[in-house]
């Protein structure tokens, strides 16, 4: 078993920013959608939209430092500092820290920008500004410069799966040794064109909330979302909030790889074809699932982590996002039920492949 | 490394040729093609020149094929009929596909976009196209492969870093062989961007000469076949060389500009020196990154000069091929393993002129080099270094 320790904790959202504010919202329940009119529609219809909410990311980071980054990058710097603050220690400009960042389509908004630019001014006019924010590994270059992170950086890509890789190799650096603590993270963002991509190839929930649990129907919601999480290896001066360990591959028709009474979250975002493997790994387990809460996007499984770490830190499962929507047969957590030691998170696409990610409490023994 | 991975087969195209056998012979005989100002469509008053690859690049495939696909799948289809007779030597599951790019990870379809903003619907064919394209995806279904993969895109280190992960899979066991690359095809996209960057060179490129003016972008893909030193020895494999130590590190500096120290290109060579175990004294010439930019060429030669003995031989294939962002790394990397092995490298076009802030005089002429371990460099937007080492491998 490879773990690291998870020393803190951000996340920007439609839930806001931070653990606190994830907290509130799990615990509200579905969180309302934005009805966007775009181009995506010709603007004859509206697409619900879960943005994320940086209210107040003054308070966080600097102003100077804010305007220099485009707004994919400042949800990721903002949900830095959330986590480092979680961690409750000074965070040190070394070489001994390293950044691991998934994304399944990187800058989305900024790269059209620079389209626009193009198009709007001519080939000889784009914006520079708009074109070296607009590459995958912005995120990680912007977390870097501001947090003085000067070990080895590294953004991965996948359509599906690239937070299962990211949290691989973070785990990898920290157990060969190469980092002492590293700031995994995941996000991505809306655009219009990924709206029209949905109009063709999916479509979204016409109520503007994801029901993950109803299996047999289309209810997906675009959400923003940027994940970071500080890991340490065992050892690490900093107490853990919690532990996690490197993901395991898992297919929906051969079930987990190890029969469990903990609560299984699933990275269900109300996607049709991938109803199907959903039902049949909730098959038995006690399920959760809170896509409603923050939408779905090609690394929206990372806030299945966090939302995990807070239930572990907290002891319990709020249960509002889904209650009343879900398929005949699948068993919900109970609310308020306790007495949970680990969560494992599980995410898989519509070829039923995909990893299972456990957490387990702080107070879990020591690695053997 | 925790245990030796070796490379028992590779493939390239690039401008310079459709073939790692015709990349080396090209330059080896000092032949760089000279980049066109034609080859993509611009309205620039003063289009800058890049190198393109010739000819189409015909693939056999279900799945329909962007171009960056297609030049991969074309440098795998070498490599692996050179490296593992065309089929998987060990268990699906035990094969990783670690892939590097730039262009491949982003939706850059101009006119689907233009018709897009003008209130148009124009159709889903290139939003499927690309979502059928990730590169990793298309790398491990053409070979059936199954075990780990992932898509690296760490800007221009990418083909680097992707080589230098792969090799980590191999050695702490996540995998029994992997396939390392990157790939990317010529898009207005960056050609644009570096154009609007005053980074493009209107010229061929001129690494490390003191009136550099630039780069010039070129596409290619690069494929590199990884195993364990002993299980390619029982089974009899043609050992190219050895991936001895990896190195990466953030500059923490600015979003396109590299430290003025170099000071992550320093510690991602120092890393890699201390994976592979060696002595900084035992690098016998260094493949750099060398792209022609001003800062680039700059940073990087003041790094060789402080760290490395004065008779070290450094040059830049950059006049040979243009920049191939994502594939950059990984061609770099089978270039720097056939020098060692060839026990030449080759003169570093496009310089005449040395430039006194470069403080190094890169090579100019093919020349004999009898050494052990050889360094890639490559630099990043984004602050990323990456450094290979690679030593040379020896017959079953």
């Amino acid at each position: 078993m490879r773990r690291a320790a998870v020393l803190g904790v951000g996340q920007v959202s439609a839930a806001g920013s931070g653990v606190d504010a994830l907290r509130e919202s799990l615990g509200a329940g579905p969180t309302p959608a934005d009805w966007v009119a775009d181009r995506a529609t010709g603007f004859s219809g509206r697409i619900p939209v879960l943005r994320a909410r940086v209210e107040g990311m003054e308070r966080h980071v600097e102003p100077r430092v804010l305007r220099r980054l485009d707004p994919f990058s400042q949800r990721f710097v903002l949900a830095a500092k959330h986590a480092i603050a979680d961690a409750g220690a000074a965070w040190d400009d070394s070489i001994r820290n390293g950044i691991v960042v998934a994304t399944g389509f990187g800058p989305l908004a900024t790269g059209f920008g620079f389209h626009d630019s193009i198009i709007d001014e001519g080939d000889g006019f784009g914006s520079p500004t708009l074109f070296s924010s607009s590459v995958h590994n912005a995120p990680a270059s912007s977390m870097s410069t501001v947090l003085g992170v000067r070990g080895p950086s590294l953004t991965l890509t996948r359509f599906q799966h690239a937070w299962a890789s990211a949290v691989q190799e973070a785990i990898r650096w920290l157990c060969a040794g190469r980092v002492d603590r590293v700031l995994v993270a995941a996000g991505d963002e809306y655009h219009e064109t990924a709206g029209y991509g949905l109009l063709h190839l999916g479509g979204w929930s016409e109520e503007g909330r994801v029901s993950p649990l109803a299996f047999s129907r289309c209810s997906y919601v675009p959400g923003e979302t940027a994940v970071v999480l500080v890991l340490g290896r065992d050892g690490d001066p900093v107490a853990p909030k919690a532990w996690i360990e490197t993901p395991t591959a898992v297919r929906a028709d051969g079930g987990l790889p190890s029969p469990s009474d903990d609560p299984l979250f699933l990275g269900a975002k109300g996607i049709l074809r991938e109803g199907a493997s959903y039902r049949s790994l909730a098959r038995g387990r006690s399920v959760a699932a809170f896509a409603s809460v923050w939408g779905c996007n090609p690394t929206s499984d990372a806030m299945d982590a966090v939302a995990a770490i807070v239930a572990l830190r907290d002891g319990e499962i709020r249960d509002a996002s889904y209650a009343g929507d879900s398929d005949p047969g699948v068993v919900a957590w109970p609310s308020g039920r306790g007495a949970f030691s680990a969560v494992e998170c599980v995410s898989v696409d519509g070829s039923g492949r995909g990893f299972a990610l456990r957490i387990s409490r702080a107070d879990a023994g020591s690695e053997a | 490394m925790r245990s030796e991975v070796v490379v028992t087969g590779d493939g390239a195209i690039a401008a310079i040729g459709r073939s790692v056998e015709a990349c080396m012979e090209s330059l080896y005989a000092g032949r760089a093609p000279v980049p066109r100002a034609d080859s993509l469509p611009t309205t620039l008053a003063v289009p800058p020149p890049v190198f393109a690859v010739a000819g189409e690049i015909e693939i056999a495939s279900r799945r329909p094929l962007n171009r960056t696909s297609r030049l991969a799948l074309h440098a795998l289809r070498e490599a692996m009929d050179r490296g593992w007779g065309g089929r998987l030597p060990v268990d699906a599951s035990r094969v990783g596909v670690c892939m590097g790019t730039t262009v491949g990870s982003a939706f850059n379809d101009e006119d689907w976009y233009a018709a897009f903003r003008r209130g148009r619907d124009p159709g889903i064919d290139s939003l499927t196209l690309f979502l059928g394209n990730e590169l990793s995806e298309v790398v491990a279904e053409s070979v059936g492969a199954d075990g780990p993969r992932a898509t690296v895109v760490n800007a221009c280190a990418s083909g680097t870093d992707a080589v230098g992960i792969a090799a980590s899979w191999v050695a702490e066991g996540l995998c029994d062989v992997a396939i390392a690359g990157g790939a990317d095809a010529l898009a207005r996209y960056p050609y644009l961007g570096f154009s609007v960057l005053m980074n493009c060179s209107k010229e061929p490129c001129r690494p490390f000469d003191k009136n550099r003016k630039g780069l010039n972008l070129g596409e290619g893909a690069a494929m590199l076949l990884l195993e364990r030193g002993d299980d390619a020895r029982r089974r009899g494999a043609r050992v190219l060389g050895r991936v001895a130590g990896y190195g990466s590190c953030a500059d923490a500096h600015h979003p396109t500009a590299p430290h003025p120290d170099g000071r992550g290109l320093r510690a991602a060579i120092r890393e890699a020196l201390d994976g592979a175990g060696i002595d900084r004294a035992q690098i016998g010439f260094v493949n750099a990154h060398g792209t022609g930019t001003n800062e680039n060429d700059r940073v990087e030669g003041r790094v060789f000069s402080d760290t490395f003995p004065p008779e070290l031989r450094v040059f830049s294939t950059k006049a040979y091929t243009g920049h191939t962002l994502g594939a950059a790394g990984a061609l770099e990397a089978i270039f720097t393993l056939r020098n060692l092995a060839d026990g030449r490298v080759p003169a570093s076009a496009g310089f005449e002129t040395p430039d006194p802030e470069c403080r190094i005089v890169p090579t100019r002429a093919t020349t004999p080099v009898d050494v052990r371990a050889a360094l890639s460099t490559s630099l990043a937007f984004g602050g990323s270094n990456s450094a290979l080492i690679f030593t040379k491998g020896s017959a079953a």
